[in-house]
């Protein structure tokens, strides 16, 4: 159980975050203005931690492929982010979490198309099915 | 249109996932933060220029200041590194299902803090995402 440890915590990282964003969204304040606001710091303390662990990230320069698809992991992420505030301007969010919360889902099947070093099982694929149609539930409560 | 946006950002994200994967290979997963941040950051930087949201930033108040920082630790630096980090050890399609249950913490600390009021539907979500997790954490390794 402990090796899911980091998984939970992420958990509760991202659920805790909007949490916070939302006190920050006062007055109708644009949520991208308050994207580059949260980014600016993060990268500085990130570098902290990084030093604080002793890890030499310039070792990711020797692997320029690996840095290639964690760049472009960092871009496709914020991008997706671009996106779900389009779709909140659009759309009620009732309509856009759902859709949104599929993306374990979609994940899963791209693991399953493009990642061999991974196996997809049954198990892990039935899981996430629960927890989505649950997350759907919970968000449009 | 709406709906079109909020499954390019599932699909984004489920992406991203995959990406973390493949490039956390080679690179340590804090490190592999530390450079996706930049990479997400110009991102938003482009499009706040386009859009105009850049300038809001300045129009930000001390407190937004303090609450966006906050949460960017909790999401970019705190968040995301374990969820790298998770990815890395456990794998991407374990993590995205687990970490989906995110959107337990909101529900959960309106129950606890503001007494409020567990429905059915509800219910039903909470339950299928804990027996989903439980049925990927539990799965043979």
């Amino acid at each position: 159980m402990r090796a899911y440890l980091p998984a939970f915590g992420a958990a509760l990282m991202y659920g805790l975050s909007p949490i916070i964003v939302k006190l920050g969204l006062v007055g109708g304040f644009s949520p991208l203005a308050g994207i580059l606001i949260s980014i600016m710091p993060s990268i500085p303390l990130s570098y902290l931690v990084v030093r604080a662990m002793h890890i030499d990230f310039r070792l990711a320069f020797k692997d320029r492929t690996a840095l290639a698809y964690v760049l472009l992991a960092g871009t496709v992420h914020m991008i997706g982010t671009l996106f779900q505030y389009m779709a909140l301007r659009l759309e009620n969010a009732s309509v856009v979490q759902p859709i949104t919360a599929t993306n374990p889902l979609i994940a899963l099947f791209l693991i399953f198309i493009f990642l061999r070093e991974e196996k997809v099982t049954i198990h892990v694929v039935a899981g996430a099915t629960m927890v989505v149609i649950g997350s759907i539930l919970v968000v449009t409560r | 249109m709406g709906i079109l946006f909020a499954l390019l950002t599932a699909f984004c994200w489920g992406l991203m996932s995959l990406l973390v994967r493949k490039g956390t290979f080679k690179i340590d997963p804090v490190a592999a933060n530390l450079y996706s941040l930049p990479a997400g950051f110009v991102v938003v930087l482009l499009v706040g220029l386009f859009t105009g949201d850049l300038a809001l930033v300045y129009s930000a108040s001390p407190y937004q200041w303090l609450v966006f920082t906050a949460a960017g630790i909790v999401a970019f630096v705190l968040g995301r590194a374990v969820f790298y980090v998770s990815i890395a050890r456990i794998g991407a399609g374990t993590t995205v299902s687990v970490s989906a249950s995110s959107t337990l913490v909101t529900p959960l600390m309106a129950i606890v803090l503001f007494g409020e009021v567990v429905n059915f539907q509800l219910a039903l979500g909470i339950i299928l995402i804990f027996t989903g997790i439980f049925i990927i954490t539990r799965r043979p390794s």
